[in-house]
């Protein structure tokens, strides 16, 4: 159980070509594949936009970004005089990146966006063709930017634990994202150990000690029952003295409005800092890609109680695609980070918003 | 449960009725704001446009808008179609004529299946049955140790062959055990699995198949979005179900889904898990959903829960010292630790007519830890009395006073609002017991008026002579909500 990380076997592993393949897993249609099926007519019709809208609120992503999106993208199509489908797809598209990424803090503003739009016309047809021809020869990698391993260094200069807190309600599939999530530290040269703080629910410890054996990475483990804060203080001292690079600690699925299990979890985010100053340094709110509106509750309701970095959106393997997640970057800028795509520790990628959003359209 | 649905719903109906004469066009616009709150609330598109088309039908019709109360009339519709919606009747589980009874839980992963199958088992215990759970998940790791640990924490039997024999093989084998062992009802906990996996969903029907169940349930998180109708649909279609459990129904999903799946599959909806306990399971009215929804409260299900705690002789010996005027502080400490047993306060509250946004505030304060606290504190109190003093709590002067509130760790004022409250109490169920009937139901229909009150009380002295919530501490042990009074003025 202790055997720390193996050397990754495939080093030139990088994230673009595995967000490809992840995404790749979740063309399985859906709703999102009539959207862009709905750019296959000829003109651009009132009809179409209320086409539009149900399809967007079939997706999840809510009335109030629904009418942000319509409007945006009418107010945009009218600007450039256009009625070309093709122009209005690529304008929709864009009004959806934007989303995403002023989430992800990469926010231009909407004048700058008009003016790059020829730009950005350019370079969605070259990366077309580029994926056409990845595709063509999928041997070949397409070396990007490496896995980036977080680095926590104290103000003395000294190496420290990089600790994640992952949360969610339950059945959302923390563990099992925990689990991918070491993987793909692993995989970018890091060394992983697992907290095991989800000591209510019967068998999560005995599932998270089940993938840290498949993954290869420590976990920190007491009896069922436990507390679950004194877990996830010895992960962290454990990764101290075993100088290891980063810390997950695994939650038990909870409630957003059970007030005792949130106020446990605040105690286990106070404990984690006591372990080590200015931990956690992130902390992942695990949303399913089925879930509807209540997603939206979830973020703002985990925020104001521990503060929510990012969003690890799971299942995407299914007909569903997590429109919420679009609703809580416009609404709350928390950006999705990671997706997850299946039940193998290998499904699993960084997230990336005009990968993601042309994937989705995808036909 | 469907707070935000009913809050938004209540201010749409709060327009209508207001209004003594009704327009088709005032219809028209509240439905849109109706449509709106119930896409919101996950309802699926299709249906919450069906819906809207239904109500506005019959909402416009002469016989409404041309009645004295239109509003009323209106909400009445919305009501009636949102049981229609829910499926009307209530549909319990079907037990097979020659055990074993065979119940299939299938669903997506992270649904809650194997919860619910620990929840159904306790179910079909308390009816009498003796059920075997067979962990027929052998591809998510360490689900055969959760059902284990489940079945250990019930003293439920566990069938399983460890996670390398194929799940039909594990069914089939399981039952020819449960024929052996006696056991009357088999629930197999089968793996989550996406609907459009092939390969997993030929499996579930390959074990339908082999094992001819009476029941094939789909569990689905209330929490889903506008997929589950998707979902649900595409589970139906390959492997025919005839039931469905609504889970995580405790959270604050906005329920859409339990509205949307029904009226799309047509399979009924047969329980809803409503928390983590193994005894958070409930049957299904989708009568009662409805008054839910609307925020009009479900009494009947309070009722029900009391009953379901409720010793029946404790309560007839209890409602004879009522007649009597002999109820003392032993029986009140019973009765608040029935009340607690019943689940989070907050929770009950909200099955209460009329309890709606405006006590919101309240029901978020009384499942706090501080609450909690004041009703220990209360039974501190009275565990640091003398029997004769709980029997008699006349004979408790300032001397015994001092005591008990060192024994309890509380102060003598603590300890003369106890008994003040007590008093009033008492004198309450007295005046109750002139009545005629004396049952919980009478008692707590009873109250449902004086909620609003209720909350107004909380903040004035204690002395009031009659208060409203006097009477749900006189029914069912509300040292809950006369310790939380105290709490506040601190």
């Amino acid at each position: 159980m202790f055997k720390f990380f193996r050397r990754n076997k495939e080093p030139e592993k990088v994230i673009e070509q595995k967000t490809e393949q992840a995404l790749e897993k979740t063309r399985t249609g859906g709703v999102f594949e009539q959207i862009g099926k709905l750019f296959e007519v000829d003109d651009i019709t009132d009809d179409f936009w209320a086409n539009l809208e149900t399809l967007l609120l079939q997706a999840d992503i809510g009335y109030n970004l629904t009418e942000k999106l319509i409007e945006e993208s009418q107010r945009r199509t009218l600007d450039e005089n256009t009625k070309r489908t093709k122009d209005v797809e690529r304008i929709f598209r864009e009004t959806m990146i934007a989303v995403l990424q002023e989430a992800q803090g990469k926010a231009q503003s909407s004048v700058d966006a008009i003016h790059k739009r020829e730009e950005q016309d350019r370079e969605w047809e070259r990366k077309k063709r580029e994926k056409e021809e990845a595709k063509k020869n999928k041997q070949k990698s397409v070396p990007v930017a490496p896995i980036s391993i977080p680095r926590n260094i104290s103000a003395d200069g000294e190496k420290r634990p990089y600790v994640i807190l992952v949360i969610g309600v339950n059945g959302s599939g923390k563990t099992t994202s925990i689990a991918k999530l070491a993987r793909y530290y692993q995989n970018g040269g890091g060394s992983v150990v697992l907290g095991a703080a989800d000591t209510f629910r019967a068998g999560a410890i005995d599932q998270l000690k089940l993938w840290s054996d498949r993954v290869n990475v420590p976990c920190v483990a007491r009896e069922p029952g436990s507390d679950p804060a004194a877990v996830a203080f010895d992960t962290v001292k454990y990764a101290q003295d075993h100088k290891i690079d980063i810390v997950i600690i695994d939650t038990a699925g909870r409630m957003q409005n059970n007030h005792n299990l949130m106020e446990e979890m605040k105690k286990i985010e106070r404990t984690i800092e006591k372990a080590q100053v200015g931990a956690p340094n992130e902390i992942l709110l695990v949303l399913e890609a089925v879930i509807g509106q209540n997603g939206l509750s979830q973020a703002r309701i985990f925020t104001d109680a521990v503060g929510v970095d990012g969003i690890v959106l799971t299942k995407l393997d299914g007909t569903a695609k997590g429109g919420v997640a679009f609703a809580i970057a416009n609404e709350m800028k928390i950006p999705i980070k990671y997706i997850g795509t299946g039940e193998k520790a290998d499904d699993f990628a960084e997230f990336e918003s005009e990968a993601y959003v042309h994937a989705l359209f995808r036909r | 449960m469907f707070d935000t649905l009913s809050d938004k719903l209540e201010s749409v109906f709060r327009g209508l009725t207001g209004k003594g004469k009704l327009t088709p066009t005032d219809i028209k616009t509240a439905m849109v704001e109706v449509k709106r709150a119930l896409i919101e609330a996950d309802v699926n598109l299709g249906v919450a446009n069906d819906f809207i088309a239904k109500v506005e039908e019959e909402a416009v019709g002469e016989a409404i808008l041309s009645s004295l109360t239109p509003g009323q009339q209106v909400v009445e519709v919305v009501n009636n179609k949102l049981i229609e919606m829910l499926g009307g009747e209530s549909t319990g589980l079907t037990l097979a004529s020659q055990p074993p009874t065979i119940i299939m839980m299938i669903g997506l992963q992270g649904s809650g299946k194997t919860t619910t199958v620990a929840k159904l088992a306790l179910d079909l215990r308390h009816r009498k049955q003796k059920p075997l759970l067979v962990a027929a998940d052998i591809y998510r790791p360490a689900a055969i140790n959760q059902l284990e640990a489940l079945g250990r924490q019930l003293n439920i039997p566990v069938y399983s062959e460890g996670n390398q024999v194929a799940p039909p093989l594990i069914c089939q084998n399981a039952i020819a055990k449960a024929k052996s062992d006696g056991n009357t009802v088999v629930i197999l906990d089968t793996a989550g699995r996406l609907q459009i996996d092939e390969l997993l969903m030929n499996e579930l029907v390959e074990i339908k198949n082999r094992v001819n169940p009476t029941e094939i349930l789909l569990i689905v998180d209330a929490m889903t979005g506008q997929e589950a109708v998707n979902v649900a649909g595409e589970f139906n279609r390959r492997v025919g179900i005839t039931g469905v459990v609504m889970t995580k129904m405790d959270g604050d999903a906005r329920g859409g889904a339990a509205l949307s799946v029904r009226s799309v599959t047509g399979v009924p909806i047969k329980y809803i898990g409503t928390g983590e306990k193994a005894s958070a399971l409930e049957p299904f009215y989708p009568d009662r959903i409805a008054s839910r929804i609307l925020g009009m409260g479900d009494v009947l299900t309070l009722v029900e829960k009391a009953r379901a705690m409720y010793d029946e002789e404790q309560a007839t010996k209890l409602q004879e010292k009522m007649m009597k005027g002999k109820f003392d502080l032993e029986d009140f400490l019973n009765q608040m630790r029935n009340m607690r047993k019943m689940g989070p306060l907050g929770s009950l509250l909200g099955l209460l007519p009329g309890v709606g946004k405006q006590i919101k505030e309240l029901r978020n304060a009384l499942d706090t830890p501080e609450a909690e606290l004041m009703l220990k504190r209360t039974e501190a109190m009275i565990l640091s009395m003398t029997p004769a003093e709980r029997t008699s709590p006349e004979i408790i002067d300032s001397s015994r006073r001092k005591r008990i509130a060192k024994g309890s760790g509380t102060s003598v004022a603590d300890v003369n609002d106890l008994l003040q409250q007590f008093k009033v109490m008492r004198q309450m169920t007295q005046k109750m017991s002139n009545g005629k009937d004396l049952d919980m139901a009478s008692l707590m229909s009873g109250m449902g008026p004086g909620m609003p009150g209720g909350v107004n009380s909380r903040k004035q002295a204690t002395s009031r002579p009659v208060d409203p919530l006097a009477q749900f501490k006189g029914s069912s042990g509300g040292g809950a909500t006369g310790a939380f009074k105290k709490g506040k003025k601190k």
